[in-house]
């Protein structure tokens, strides 16, 4: 009789845990972004665990993958059964242990790599890290992942105050980083709260509009084109991998031309893909031969392909990868090709969809999921209603919500874009360097980092201006030319921020008196000994900005400044 | 490690599992080895400082022990021997030799305490006296964690051995435990070592109603810091931040958010302190009895930190009213100056030295300083005007009615609010300055064009705080008419405490203001 009521007690106590950590885990999975409207990056990564079948071409890589190669089309021309296992700004070792995750469930024979990423040689924003890593399984890898990506705390030299980097605990428990959403919660969230809809197919997001490409500002002058050591080493971690594992690593660089692939990131590449016995294809000069328009196959004035553009893409490469690899035509498959025919049609419904969207708004309003089969905000609140009425019948206490539903609009696609990235970003916005160097550009001093808009009354009218879609950050990245200089910002919470300048020739000086064409001497003589410098530049650094001086035959080719950041 | 960070809520969870699961025996040392390392994370070389204490306090206090036996065999043995006069004076002999002893113990450590704490407050003072024209240079000093709280702590013990109303720990260790207990020693309370010490090295056997009670405790202690006082910060700051863009109307609003804020801060944290004690069966004594409920300046005292004043009575007001010089003075007042006036300049002279010890102890700046005496010359003036209020109300009958308690309760709270912008702005001048334009410059649209909410505060975050402000008023007013809620949940059905146990931890979690966009913030008594 005491055992039996010993026993009851510790069930009712294991019943309470349970109920609680249910409860606990629900409002959890309410809290985290859902990314399934606006910005739907971050529901990329997970999708692949839902996949059936295994894969013969595993892609990993950033927008350069997942927006311009459809893998529906390889599907559909050759029978190539691929993936894309790409996200926003998906850097090199992010790309490598979602390959090595991969690895865990099925061995392709091909693994295709987009190369731009290589640019990035230490991690870059916290919110790009969590749309990548929040959606992988735990395993090492992931662990391994998420130390490689952490932004580390830093202190701000101009301030003094130390920008909050990122935890590991904030990973394991995501409540701890996303709980001051509850004031932000949106219809969405609680649809998906539980369960969240595709917004990709096979990896590959698709946009059907089009807004042709226009002249690209001039590149951007770097101080060092050797790419980082860090990328690098994931680059070579990533061809030991397939290499054990008999799979075929193929280096590619998409067609697209912004950002921008110099000359030589590309000898690099070369050079490292005839070291290790790999394929490489620079695909830009190709873009004729694939049969790119990019007047009507870019969504974004050239940045990434639209629908057309990455069909023309697939056949193109698609044929490449028949020729070139051992790979099986899949579509006599009964088994594959059922599953297959189900992704068609949903590509096919999706693209309808998207081109009724631009026939009745002339724009795609709804960048939402592709499908909507099992989700509904009644089905959750039936769910929580269920809990609601376990709690009520313990505790006679009452909980409800309600919600209503929405529909996707513009507006709250803006509404979750800022959300997302407002409470991703560690905090701290950037502070001007005004201790740093400036330059005087129409008798207006413009330091890096200070916010644009300040300075532009003053600047006046840009005899050139130039737009798009950040690659880097949420918004529009600008590019001004104001004469002989071109100022270049980026956005930070819908503000944009100088992020360099530079002196395109002889007709403007520094504020010290450089100006394109004088010796080095002259250099050494304005700012003295440089803090370093290599074969074809020196650089000064001083309270956060950098000032670059680019030297050819020892004579100025070229002046920048920068933030010490991006050294 | 502060309270509110992970890193203490797993080494709190962890220092209570082992705590039960260990043999009853090793539970003391246990919790000393644990005390010890929670102060290394902090900082190793603290452990020096502490040590220091420890042992000098231990080594004093066995000593005037052992003079005060010496003396009681001595007198034992020659009882019949002795005369009266001899007696006096071996006994005053001894006195002597303890005296001596207690003040090598008292300079030793209190010289600790200002050195480490009060170099910089007085080399800056004489660098701005001698008007040296190069920028003041702090010495980077040392000030380790809770050192004015252990400190204090400790003297008490070894004044209370002095007196023989306390026998001395014979156990260093345990001694050493006392000093270091780790959930009091980053903001105390002040505790006596005979009121701790019984349960602190008694055994303790795992008891549910404990362990709840103490939890319960715990989690209420996180949701006043973590969801009122550290989501009030970001307004705080930016209003006294600010003084060109905020005053007036605004500088009321701060006085208010910041007696708020300290409030929750400050019993947010004991709250923690004693529910951790409590979970391990050990009882801390209370620091805090409703004062926001205190319907005068010396009420609020008597409710506010509570181990703080009764500690500076016992250990600086009753010694100083009762030492040689202080006793001429006052026969010498009662004989010369007004009946009323002679009798109470002692009392006077006692308050101003423990106003400007408590003032000293807050702080090594003149804000505190100055905070101190106004909490002075408030109490000071109302005691003086006392006769005036009781012929007004001799006249005038409101006192018994309800509305005149809530008009007290207000005032003080208004009087001591503004007596703590010292404290909030940190600089003597621009408070006067700000507290002054409260009168000159209120303007009450402030409260509806929506500049409140341009200070770092949301409209969701002003809901929270109401909604918080709504419970912790009505979790006070229960106290106030004897009810102990957690008792009363305790005793509900269906495991109903563990319900709101397990509710307010996900409140705690989701409305807590900490993380990405918040400055971790640690408690303020912290830093006194």
């Amino acid at each position: 009789m005491k055992h039996r009521f010993k026993f009851k007690k510790l069930a009712f106590a294991a019943l309470i845990l349970v109920f609680w950590l249910f409860v606990l885990f629900s409002v959890q999975c309410l809290i985290v972004p859902k990314y399934q409207t606006g910005i739907v990056e971050g529901s990329m990564i997970e999708e692949y665990y839902d996949e059936e079948l295994d894969h013969e071409v595993i892609m990993v890589g950033d927008c350069e993958v997942y927006e311009n190669i459809s893998t529906i089309e390889l599907w559909k021309e050759y029978g190539i059964t691929s993936y894309i296992r790409g996200s926003a700004q998906q850097l090199t070792w992010h790309s490598y242990y979602l390959l090595e995750d991969t690895l865990r469930y099925e061995t392709p024979k091909v693994v295709v790599f987009n190369v731009l990423a290589l640019k990035y040689n230490e991690p870059q924003s916290e919110a790009y890290n969590r749309m990548t890593l929040d959606g992988m399984r735990w395993s090492s890898s992931k662990v391994n992942a998420i130390k490689a990506s952490m932004i580390k705390d830093s202190v701000d030299k101009e301030t003094g105050k130390v920008k909050e980097g990122e935890n590991f605990i904030d990973y394991v428990f995501p409540m701890f980083r996303y709980h001051s959403r509850w004031s932000e919660l949106s219809a969405d969230d609680f649809k998906h709260i539980y369960t969240k809809n595709k917004v990709t197919h096979n990896g590959y997001y698709m946009r059907v509009d089009s807004k042709a490409q226009e002249d690209f500002p001039p590149p951007e002058l770097l101080y060092d084109y050797k790419f980082g050591d860090n990328a690098m080493k994931y680059l070579q971690m990533m061809t030991d991998l397939c290499k054990e594992k008999g799979i075929e690593l193929v280096l590619i660089k998409a067609p697209t031309e912004e950002p921008y692939w110099y000359d030589q990131w590309d000898s690099q590449m070369v050079k490292f893909a005839e070291e290790n016995e790999l394929s490489y294809i620079n695909f830009i000069p190709l873009q004729d031969e694939i049969g790119l328009d990019m007047s009507v196959d870019t969504y974004d004035k050239g940045l990434h392909l639209n629908l057309s553009g990455a069909e023309k893409f697939a056949d193109y490469f698609g044929k490449w990868l028949v020729e070139n690899h051992d790979l099986t035509d899949y579509r006599e498959n009964p088994e594959y090709s059922e599953v297959w025919q189900e992704k068609v049609e949903d590509y096919e419904k999706a693209k309808e969809a998207q081109f009724k969207e631009i026939a009745e708004y002339g724009k795609i309003v709804s960048l939402g999921p592709i499908e909507t089969k099992e989700n509904s905000i009644v089905k959750n609140l039936i769910v929580l209603a269920v809990l609601a009425a376990l709690c009520l019948t313990l505790v006679a206490c009452n909980t409800s919500s309600t919600t209503e539903e929405s529909v996707n609009s513009t507006s709250s696609e803006a509404a979750q874009t800022s959300e997302t990235v407002s409470k991703n970003e560690p905090a701290g916005t950037p502070v001007a360097k005004n201790n740093g160097y400036v330059m005087a550009v129409n008798g207006v001093n413009v330091s890096i980092d200070a916010p644009m808009a300040s300075l532009l009354e003053g600047l006046g009218e840009p005899t050139k201006y130039y737009e798009s879609e950040s690659c880097a950050f949420q918004g529009l990245d600008k590019v001004y030319t104001y004469g002989s200089v071109i100022i270049r910002t980026y956005p930070i919470d819908g503000v944009d921020y100088v992020l360099n300048i530079e002196l395109k020739d002889d007709t403007v000086t520094t504020v010290e008196g450089l100006a394109i064409g004088d010796a080095k001497s002259k250099v050494t003589s304005l700012y003295g000994e440089p803090t370093d410098s290599n074969d074809s530049a020196v650089r000064y650094v001083k309270n956060g900005s950098v000032l670059t001086v680019f030297l050819t035959d020892g004579v100025v080719s070229a002046i920048s400044y920068s933030s010490e950041d991006s050294i | 490690m502060l309270f509110n960070s992970l890193p203490f809520v797993c080494y709190l969870i962890l220092t209570l599992v082992l705590f039960y699961v260990i043999p009853k025996k090793a539970q003391w040392p246990f919790l000393l080895v644990a005390s010890y390392a929670f102060y290394a994370i902090a900082d190793w070389r603290y452990l020096v400082f502490i040590a220091t204490t420890t042992v000098s306090v231990y080594l004093v206090a066995r000593k005037v022990e052992k003079i005060n036996l010496e003396q009681k065999e001595y007198i034992k043995l020659h009882k019949s021997e002795l005369t009266k006069e001899e007696k006096q004076k071996y006994k005053n002999k001894m006195k002597a030799k303890r005296w001596k002893w207690l003040l090598l113990c008292l300079f030793f450590n209190l010289g600790i305490l200002a050195v480490t704490k009060y170099t910089n407050f007085v080399l800056h003072n004489v660098h701005n006296i001698i008007n040296d024209a190069a920028e003041f240079k702090p010495v980077d000093m040392i000030v380790p964690l809770g050192i004015s709280f252990y400190t204090f702590q400790s003297l008490g013990y070894i004044i209370d051995v002095y007196r023989g109303k306390q026998e001395a720990q014979k156990n260093i260790f345990k001694f050493a435990l006392f000093v270091s207990f780790f959930p009091q020693l980053a903001q105390g309370p002040i505790s006596r070592y005979g009121d701790l010490a019984p349960t602190l090295f008694a055994e303790h056997r795992f008891e549910r109603k404990t362990v709840t009670s103490g939890v319960m405790r715990i989690l209420w202690g996180y949701f006043k810091k973590v969801v009122i006082a550290d989501r009030l910060i970001t307004g705080v700051t930016t209003l006294i931040g600010n003084t060109d863009e905020y005053s007036g109307a605004f500088v009321f609003v701060a006085m208010l958010f910041y007696a708020f804020q300290l409030y929750c801060d400050f019993t947010g944290g004991i709250d923690i302190t004693i529910g951790i004690a409590e979970a391990m069966g050990i009882k801390v004594a209370e620091n805090f009895n409703l004062p926001y409920f205190s319907k005068n300046i010396k009420e609020y005292w008597n409710r506010w930190h509570i181990t703080m004043g009764t500690w500076f009575t016992d250990y600086i007001f009753y010694p100083i009213s009762v030492c040689g010089p202080m006793l001429k003075l006052s026969k010498w007042s009662r004989e010369h100056l007004p009946k009323g006036i002679g009798k109470r300049v002692t009392v006077y002279l006692a308050s101003f030295a423990v106003w400007l010890t408590t003032g000293i102890w807050h702080g090594a700046a003149w804000n505190f300083i100055v905070w101190g005496l106004m909490n002075f010359v408030v109490i000071m003036v109302s005691q003086e005007l006392e006769p005036l209020y009781a012929k007004f109300h001799k006249k005038v009958h409101i006192k018994e009615k309800a509305f005149y308690g809530v008009f007290e309760i207000v005032r003080t709270i208004l009087l001591m609010s503004a007596i703590r912008m010292f404290d909030c702005y940190r600089d003597v001048p621009m408070t006067f300055k700000m507290v002054g334009t409260m009168f000159t410059d209120f303007d009450f649209s402030v409260f509806t064009n929506g500049e409140l909410l341009n200070i770092g505060l949301t409209t969701a975050d002003y809901a929270i705080l109401l909604i918080g402000f709504a419970v912790v008023l009505a979790v006070s007013l229960f106290k106030l008419h004897g009810v102990d809620v957690r008792e009363r949940l305790y005793n509900k059905p269906f495991g109903c405490c563990y319900h709101i146990m397990a509710a307010l931890q996900i409140v705690i979690l989701v409305y807590g203001a900490y993380g990405v966009g918040y400055d971790p913030s640690q408690f303020i008594y912290t830093q006194f």
